[in-house]
């Protein structure tokens, strides 16, 4: 592995991170999960038994991940599967967010 | 005692008046058009009823009130009812939640414009606000507490409501069309009123009825703070207890004038609760949707659209569901389809109204006179009592001068009910939901299986929770009015807190929130008692009263829930039983004469400044110190909207 393969890589898990970092805070403080944000498990599926979201908090959850990360969503058929759990919404933001390279 | 309907007045996206409605109904034109009162270019519809005419359009400081005091002058004008005649009392539908801080206040100016001289009620259960109104119009009349009752209700169109209902996603880019191919709704705004009197006083004064109020009932979902209950048992439930009240069976009903919102989710529900309460198979009675003409008009939709049926039944047709093209799945095959009325006889009708929260209302009317007698309304009693108080008092410091002031501590969720998920639950619902768990524990009730159908859950409050409307409009000032927090917004109604209590805890009987200002807390139990006296398909009502103080608000405000709980008799729970009659309900400020045998305790002495709490909190000591004396006491209030007396006593020991 090059130096600077290495180094890519080390790069996209510090963004990754980072992004979860967001994605938590948004569901502690705009969707009011009641965990702390570090405790929130990647895995944890957002609706019914997991974090227990509904429809209304979806709709939240998508502008708060536009107004504050700078989510365009190209394709509404893109939301359902985002929106299975953090790590989806993670990768929603990585992929159509404005992260800071 | 017959009530009988004698007036009724409308403003609507058709026009200024009812007969203007009416006119524009047989000539098929559609209320719904582009918005151009304000700027929907951001949102997802442009579409909307607005009210149009020059008289209305102007921007006057307040539409609403505009809108209610036309329609209600109208609805007093045609009935015929002089000047000074007694006491017309108002009950006012309204959900503006999101714009009006003290509900009542908007009652007593329609009130002050049109002359009503009795007392003054608001009910705030979003878009069922006006046909529970209705209701509670027939319930003061039976109960003596008015000659005459203006009951309907009032909303107008708001970019905030507007911007908060698309992003719920329910709103339709064009038109709607309720039980047909387009999906969504199509909001509108308007005001209408019908006027109530007993049949025996409006032939006295030779008035021919247009029709007559044989029943109503309301029902909880317990499911939803926005979506209705899938299968519609809800809704069925209310027009079972309608059907119960009224004293009908369910081939009675000719025609339903439903809820019909157009959205995916209310029409397949609610067609499934028709055919449920009132179909045999696929055997159903006429339906249709005067939404697809009035749009949506919020609180004032169940009185408007009782208002189309009224008009349909007097000249022998009904409303159609206008922008119908092809049926939906799960949806009427042809719900009077069609530009202009459609020619049908119809007896009976009911109108029904969904809201946010599963708070659902029916409302049936007759074209002739109802022949059963309707038996006195039963006596009342009450047990059980839950408290929250501002933190620095306990139960135990309140002497006779008592005055409190100050905060509730928080209220833990795990304490009040095991697996509950406290995930934004603002202040105002967790105090709720405790005091409600708390008096059914104490009355000895509990609420799993079929019990929960037969508990109802009734809140006196004079405003949606403060930090939940922070939220709100700190979201909009934040974002902007597109990308407002729907979640905020759909707590923006009144009955917000009560709905999420009846979720948490599966209480499905019935669910309302009710203002009467200052004297919320205590009108509160006068009006249950009144719907428990005749909804026999209830056990027990838990009566709230409760305040969330706002940042803005002055130092001596007291924050707090209290309640007790209605029991249709003595067999109903366990525990130390009052007696509760409701002596006097009039005008504020007006005369309470007080029994001789009972001890005066006013509602406002032990936390003056402090919403619907104060009530509250003294009908649970009134209550506490009768089952320690034995000796009856008068609970009055004479604040805000209305003047209350209570008379609580030891059960049994009042002998005629």
């Amino acid at each position: 592995m090059t130096e600077e393969r290495r180094a890519e890589i080390l790069g996209d898990i510090a963004r990754r991170e980072a992004v979860l970092d967001q994605v938590r805070t948004i569901l502690v403080e705009k969707l009011k999960v009641e965990r702390d944000a570090d405790e929130i498990d990647p895995d944890v599926a957002l609706f019914g038994t997991g974090l227990g979201l509904d429809s209304v908090d979806a709709v939240e959850l998508l502008v708060c991940l536009e107004t504050e990360l700078g989510v365009r969503i190209p394709d509404s058929s893109l939301v359902r599967p985002s929106m299975r759990t953090v790590n989806t919404l993670v990768d929603l933001v990585l992929s159509h967010g404005k992260v800071s390279a | 005692m017959v009530v009988a309907i004698t007036g009724y007045g409308a403003v609507s996206a058709l026009g200024p008046t009812a007969d203007a409605m009416w006119a524009a109904v047989e000539s098929g034109k559609n209320g719904i058009a582009e918005i151009d009162r304000f700027d929907t270019s951001a949102m997802a519809s442009t579409m909307g009823a607005l009210v149009k005419g020059a008289a209305l359009e102007q921007s006057s400081p307040d539409r609403a009130l505009d809108f209610a005091v036309r329609a209600a002058r109208e609805a007093r004008a045609r009935a015929g009812l002089a000047g000074g005649a007694p006491r017309v009392a108002l009950v006012l539908g309204t959900s503006l939640g999101s714009s009006v801080v003290d509900l009542a206040q908007l009652a007593n100016a329609v009130a002050a414009e049109i002359g009503a001289t009795g007392p003054r009620v608001v009910v705030s259960t979003a878009c069922s606000s006006s046909t529970h109104a209705i209701g509670i119009g027939r319930d003061l009349l039976e109960h003596g507490f008015a000659d005459a009752v203006i009951a309907g209700g009032v909303d107008e169109l708001s970019p905030e409501i507007f911007a908060g209902f698309c992003a719920l996603g329910v709103v339709a880019k064009g038109r709607c069309a309720p039980f047909s191919e387009v999906l969504g709704t199509s909001l509108g705004e308007g005001a209408g009123f019908v006027v109530l009197e007993d049949d025996a006083a409006a032939e006295a004064r030779g008035r021919m009825p247009f029709a007559f109020l044989s029943g109503y009932a309301i029902s909880a979902d317990a499911y939803h703070a926005t979506s209705p209950e899938p299968s519609g048992a809800g809704v069925a439930r209310a027009i079972r207890a309608a059907l119960g009240d009224a004293d009908l069976s369910k081939d009675a009903i000719d025609y339903v004038n439903a809820h019909g919102t157009g959205t995916a989710a209310n029409d397949a529900a609610e067609f499934l609760a028709i055919t449920t309460a009132l179909g045999d198979g696929a055997k159903h009675p006429a339906i249709s949707s005067s939404k697809s003409f009035l749009g949506h008009a919020q609180g004032a939709a169940g009185a408007l659209e009782l208002i189309a049926t009224l008009m349909g039944m007097e000249r022998g047709v009904v409303p159609p569901t206008m922008g119908f093209t092809r049926p939906r799945p799960r949806c009427p095959a042809d719900p009077m389809a069609g530009v202009g009325p459609r020619p049908l006889a119809v007896g009976h009708a009911i109108s029904l109204s969904s809201a946010f929260g599963g708070a659902n209302a029916s409302v049936i009317v007759s074209k002739e006179r109802p022949t059963t007698r309707r038996a006195a309304p039963i006596p009342v009693y009450a047990r059980g009592r839950g408290l929250v108080l501002p933190g620095m008092f306990a139960p135990s410091d309140l002497g006779p001068t008592t005055r409190m002031v100050g905060r509730a501590p928080e209220v833990s969720m795990t304490e009040v009910a095991r697996g509950v998920d406290p995930r934004g639950l603002d202040v105002c619902t967790r105090m709720l939901a405790k005091v409600t768990v708390d008096a059914l524990v104490s009355a000895g009730l509990s609420v799993k299986g079929s019990e929960r159908d037969r508990i109802g859950l009734f809140a006196g409050q004079t405003r949606v929770s403060s930090a939940a409307s922070t939220e709100f409009h700190g979201s909009i000032a934040a974002r902007g009015l597109a990308r407002l927090s729907a979640s905020a917004f759909a707590k923006m109604v009144l009955n917000a807190s009560a709905s999420a209590v009846t979720r948490m805890l599966g209480i499905r009987g019935a669910v309302t929130a009710l203002s009467t200002g200052a004297s919320s807390g205590l009108s509160i139990v006068a009006l249950a008692s009144f719907y428990l006296a005749r909804h026999t398909e209830l056990d027990g009502i838990v009566v709230a009263g409760v305040h969330e103080i706002a940042a803005s608000e002055s130092a001596d405000a007291a924050e707090g829930a209290a309640a007790i709980v209605l029991v249709r008799g003595p067999n109903v729970g366990t525990g130390p039983l009052v007696r509760i009659d409701v002596e006097h309900l009039g005008p504020p400020d007006s005369a309470l004469a007080s029994p001789p045998d009972a001890e005066i305790f006013d509602a406002a002495s032990h936390a003056p400044n402090s919403g619907g709490f104060g009530g509250g909190l003294a009908l649970v000591l009134a209550c506490d110190r009768v089952n320690a004396t034995g000796r009856a006491m008068y609970v009055t209030d004479r604040r805000g909207s209305a003047s209350v007396g209570v008379r609580i006593s030891a059960a049994g020991g009042r002998e005629a």
